[in-house]
């Protein structure tokens, strides 16, 4: 089996998983004062400098969380009753977070609306949140945060942004950015799943979620997830290797991208292909054919990918981001998401390639037939 | 579906059967930092300046990126991050970062990264020198020349065109044309080896010239 989704979840990298399972073994808790708690409080600080250093900032304003959904939940509650603005095109984990939310549009290539995103931000009451995701999940489209960065700050506003999806693929770099919040989660970078954290401005005071004991600086209470954070810790380390082989991963997806276009024609739709987008993403619609047939018809040929969106039970809906970008029903329902990672190979691509082919011919011909 | 290639994959293959993680002997790319089996940080291996950073082979580089993907290799490779580690693993981090900065260095200058393209291609770029037509009417003229003074003449042509064409490099470079620096540095090195030539020419002709003396004009030793 070929897997190509690594923007849902990348495989473990062996030497994660061999620090996670030695740190279960590991029994102290971070908060006790003796030995055993005093170890366990030494790996979790130590992956906490790992962390911080990946985030280019100190490890003080790292704050260890359950994942990517809850960091972005802390995120838009930081500031109790506060006005929250986000784009279209965001995860669930924040467009449900906050319904009634102001939306800033995308234009036709998936890039939020700077000029539209200046007047909502113009408009908006003072110490609004504004939250922007730093790399789409479903295009792979890179947006302009430090643009609308500049114009939040200009505006009296506190920027968040969700960079799961950047991890590992873009060098980030939190002061560079100009956020007060940065949001990460290690299991898109070959960590384990359930561990994420929030990066916080030095300035920025939060108010914790969970109320309890005075964990990560009383910012979030519960005692830590040991073993998660350290194996967080590794991956962020290892996380500059995946830097280093995006253009490998560009080379590869390039020419996925190529040749599926080749075989489809102007059945194949490539979303988000003329703008800058992370190494490893290919959004293309096959028109005539829906996006769950071909991700289980993918399956069944051995590859998995997912559509361009997904949400937990499993039932594939039409895309919300191809829907802001302006597609109709039948692209924003056909749409396919492949992401290549740390351990594709090209014979990976070859295979994708061929079932993607044989499910556009029998689209095909379907199609023929019923004409 | 045939063959299937893929830039940058055939080295990775190589890479991955040949080389191994000095601690845990499982294999490793070339260009990693890490031993993914292990996590232990590997020693320097061979790689062009462009995998050290992680960016595209190409002259026209995106100098923003270049200073991202460099200041986050830079953080993962801060000694302070080694001092718990083995004598071993803060040496290999030291060269690590120290490679990195050269690679640095290197790309982000245009002069330095012109050389050091035309470094990666030698053997394109001596085709090329001697395919520019000038450069191969001069090498022409010189193997036809007879005497200290045609060699001469030919080492004042090119010592001229040197001239002219530094400044049209220069231009380029400050145009940011990577282009046209590129074919202005095959020239000039196609230049240079023709001045190497008369050189060497002219030192062959000296026994049988000799107490005649004076110095090639246009040839600076």
């Amino acid at each position: 089996m070929i897997y190509l989704d690594y923007n849902a979840s990348a495989p473990v990298k062996p030497a994660i998983r061999t620090a996670v399972m030695e740190a279960m073994e590991r029994h102290g808790n971070p908060s006790s004062v003796h030995r055993f708690g005093r170890i366990a409080k030494r790996h979790v600080e130590e992956a906490r400098a790992s962390v911080a250093a990946f985030a280019g900032v100190k490890p003080a304003q790292v704050i260890f969380t359950s994942g990517g959904t809850e960091t972005n939940n802390m995120a838009l509650r930081a500031l109790s009753g506060a006005n929250i603005i986000t784009s279209s095109i965001e995860h669930d984990s924040i467009l449900a977070c906050v319904a009634d939310a102001q939306r800033m549009p995308v234009t036709a290539e998936g890039l939020i609306d700077l000029a539209m995103a200046e007047k909502i931000l113009k408009s908006a009451p003072p110490r609004s949140i504004v939250s922007v995701m730093l790399v789409n999940n479903e295009t792979g489209v890179i947006q302009p945060v430090e643009d609308i960065a500049r114009l939040t700050k200009a505006c009296g506003h506190i920027i968040h942004t969700d960079a799961v999806q950047a991890a590992g693929r873009l060098p980030l770099d939190f002061a560079a950015l100009g956020v007060d919040m940065l949001t990460l989660s290690a299991h898109k970078i070959g960590g384990p799943k359930g561990i994420g954290a929030l990066i916080v401005a030095e300035k920025l005071a939060l108010q914790s979620m969970i109320k309890g004991g005075g964990q990560e600086m009383n910012r979030r209470a519960g005692t830590e997830n040991v073993p998660g954070i350290v194996g967080f810790g590794v991956a962020a380390q290892l996380a500059a290797d995946d830097l280093l082989d995006m253009p490998r991963l560009t080379a590869m997806r390039d020419e996925l991208q190529a040749r599926l276009q080749e075989i489809g024609g102007e059945d194949a739709v490539v979303l988000g292909a003329n703008t800058p987008r992370v190494a490893n993403t290919l959004c293309i619609a096959m028109r005539g054919m829906n996006s769950e047939t071909q991700v289980m018809g993918m399956d069944l040929a051995g590859v998995a990918v997912s559509a361009g969106s997904a949400c937990s039970s499993g039932k594939v809906k039409a895309s919300h981001v191809l829907r802001a970008m302006g597609y109709g029903e039948e692209i924003a329902s056909s749409a396919l998401r492949i992401s290549l990672g740390w351990n594709t190979q090209a014979s990976d691509v070859v295979r994708c390639i061929e079932a993607w082919q044989t499910l556009y011919r029998r689209s095909r011909a379907r199609r023929k037939k019923a004409a | 579906m045939g063959t299937f290639n893929v830039v940058g994959f055939n080295d990775f293959v190589v890479a991955h059967g040949d080389l191994h993680c000095w601690l845990c002997q499982k294999p490793v790319s070339a260009r990693a930092l890490f031993c993914h089996h292990c996590g232990t940080i590997q020693p320097v291996r061979a790689i062009d300046h462009f995998a050290r950073l992680g960016i595209d082979r190409s002259i026209d580089i995106d100098l923003e990126q270049l200073e991202h993907q460099h200041a986050a290799l830079s953080r993962t490779l801060d000694p302070q991050r080694f001092m718990i580690r083995g004598m071993g693993e803060r040496g290999h981090a030291a060269k690590q970062l120290e490679a990195l900065n050269d690679a640095y260095e290197t790309l982000r200058e245009p002069l330095k990264r012109g050389r050091y393209w035309i470094s990666l291609h030698e053997k394109e770029s001596k085709e090329a020198a001697e395919a520019h037509p000038f450069v191969a009417e001069l090498r022409q003229e010189l193997d036809s020349a007879a005497d200290p003074a045609q060699c001469d003449r030919v080492a004042q042509r090119a010592g001229y065109a040197l001239e002219v064409g530094i400044m049209g490099l220069m231009q380029a470079l400050r145009g940011e044309n990577w282009q046209q620096a590129n074919v202005a540095l095959v020239e000039l090195d196609g230049l240079e080896s023709i001045l190497d030539a008369v050189r060497a020419r002219r030192d062959k002709m000296r026994p049988a010239q000799s107490g005649k003396g004076g110095t090639i004009e246009g040839v600076k030793s």
